[in-house]
């Protein structure tokens, strides 16, 4: 291996280290205990719905919709267990344990991403157009079932999700963890992660092949939905609270942590692991200008031109890809 | 594995699922248990209005214009009530109008006394802590939690928006005179005397 190409390969770390390196510099706040907990709980949610994310982009499709599947998943969770569910037909009241609250929450989530999958394999719906149609779907729905406001006061058991420690280590990045290992098993070491790769590398070579292309998508866009989800229920447990508006414009920096952890958008290509770095590259960045007090308006800006230098480097790395 | 043993341990994992996830209630119990020592902001309201409203003391129109004109920031500190940390005063004030205009937010009165003052009667827009400030219906110390004081606000503007605007509205016309009694916010920094917009509590088509 040259050192060409050992750069490419590393491309991801290498800039996390940099990055860590200048900061650390730039402020004294930044190496510290504290702030590494805080961005590593901070990325967690973004790393639940990129993991999905990479999912769906390795099979050369976008997910527009996990922000507003996030919103409507927490708020379905935390309104199932503040309200419950009255059935006065019945004189019938359903109530819902924090077990329960995040069933019902994951369900949600699975099954729009189902809707998605299914819009995409049986109509042939473009994904893009699928998955925007479900952003408004579900914001809609999320603003629906909050009546417009916050559900609160969800309980100390559901708040240990987002704000409880065990061994040390916050219950998010915990979770953030398990989902990561799982995703890289099942992306490395199985059937199904292989035929990800292959329908996103080429489709047609995959279905003359004899794969179940719509069976995988559709598997593929409802992870993304579940995942999803359980972004929305730490988020949730997190703030102790279900915000109608949550997730808003989680998909872009999710999209961003994706293409910067050098999964290419032509699909085929790419790793959750490298994703995980995009993220941390995100959450570091974002850490660090706050410590640094630069504006949001300029935070904004400079994350902008990070995403395009990755794949400005990406295309550089892969020029023959479509 | 055989089929009836799948079939055995899927039913045993839905219901050890099921029976950790919900829990069954009769529906009267719970909204029993539910109301039980609540704070019900509308009848609460409901009482203010048939009880209290018909005596409560208010400044007249044409006085409260002229004091302010005069003296602006001693009147409302001295008279006005003031919520938190604000340059919003609130007052309660009555008087009698002729009909100059009716728009689509409020109606215009020329106050009988003083054809130059002019007051609005809000008939839509109808939000905020106005009344509730202005009445000193309630103290938000005697409250649990805020939620409770601010649904004080909701039932009293809900009153107004359903009960005290539609009747009126409908039968209001140019150069009818009119009795008015109601809430008026005057903001010390900004105070625009010529245009005070009454949130109504009372409104008499004489």
């Amino acid at each position: 291996m040259n050192i060409k190409t050992t750069l490419i390969r590393f491309q991801s770390i290498i800039a996390l280290l940099v990055l860590c390196i200048v900061l650390s510099f730039m402020s004294d706040k930044f190496l510290t205990p504290e702030n590494g907990w805080n961005i590593m709980r901070q990325i967690s949610v973004n790393v639940c719905i990129s993991i999905g994310m990479t999912l769906v982009i390795l099979t050369r499709g976008i997910d527009l919709s996990v922000g507003s599947i996030l919103a409507l998943s927490g708020a379905v969770a935390a309104g199932l267990l503040k309200y419950g569910i009255d059935v006065p037909s019945l004189n019938l009241f359903i109530g819902f344990t924090v077990f329960g609250a995040i069933l019902g929450g994951l369900f949600v989530g699975g099954g729009l991403g189902v809707f998605n999958g299914w819009m995409i394999t049986k109509f042939k719906v473009p994904p893009f157009v699928a998955t925007l149609a479900m952003l408004t779907i579900a914001r809609g729905a999320t603003m629906l079932w909050t009546g417009g406001f916050p559900i609160t006061g969800l309980g100390a058991h559901f708040a240990f999700i987002g704000t409880g420690w065990f061994l040390g280590i916050p219950m998010p990045v915990w979770i953030t963890a398990i989902l990561v290992v799982i995703a890289v098993i099942v992306t490395n070491k199985t059937k199904f992660g292989r035929y990800i790769y292959a329908i996103g590398g080429n489709e047609s070579a995959a279905r003359l092949s004899g794969l179940p292309i719509n069976k995988i998508k559709i598997w593929v866009y409802t992870i993304a939905g579940i995942l999803a989800a359980v972004g929305g229920i730490i988020l949730t447990s997190r703030l102790d609270s279900a915000q109608p508006n949550a997730g808003f414009s989680y998909e872009l920096d999710s999209i961003a942590a994706v293409v910067i952890g050098g999964t290419s958008l032509s699909g085929g290509r790419g790793s959750i692991l490298g994703t995980v770095q995009g993220a941390l590259i995100i959450g570091v960045l974002n850490s660090g200008l706050v410590l640094l007090n630069v504006s949001p308006f300029w935070q904004q800006i400079i994350k902008g031109f990070v995403i395009l230098l990755a794949v400005i480097l990406d295309r550089i790395n892969h020029p023959n890809e479509e | 594995m055989k089929k009836p043993i799948k079939f055995f341990i899927i039913t045993v994992t839905l219901v050890l699922v099921g029976y950790n996830s919900v829990y069954f209630e009769s529906l009267d119990v719970k909204n029993t248990a539910k109301n039980a020592g609540v704070f019900n902001s509308v009848e609460f309201v409901d009482q203010f209005m048939g009880a209290k409203l018909p005596n409560l003391p208010a400044t007249d129109a044409n006085e409260l214009i002229g004091s302010l004109e005069l003296d602006l920031v001693g009147f409302t500190a001295e008279n006005g009530r003031k919520m938190g940390i604000s340059n919003d005063y609130y007052f309660v004030v009555e008087g009698t109008g002729e009909v100059q205009a009716i728009e689509d937010e409020d109606v215009i009165l020329s106050l009988i006394g003083n054809s130059k003052n002019k007051i609005r009667i809000a008939t839509d827009f109808i939000f905020g802590n106005t009344i509730r400030e202005a009445t000193a219906i309630a103290n938000i110390g005697d409250f649990q939690n805020t939620m409770d004081f601010n649904a004080i606000s909701v039932a009293l503007n809900d009153k107004v928006r359903t009960t005290i605007v539609p009747s009126f509205s409908k039968e209001v016309n140019i150069k009818d005179t009119v009795y008015f009694k109601g809430g008026v916010k005057v903001n010390t920094k900004n105070p625009t005397l010529k245009n005070l917009r009454v949130i109504p509590l009372i409104l008499n088509i004489e």
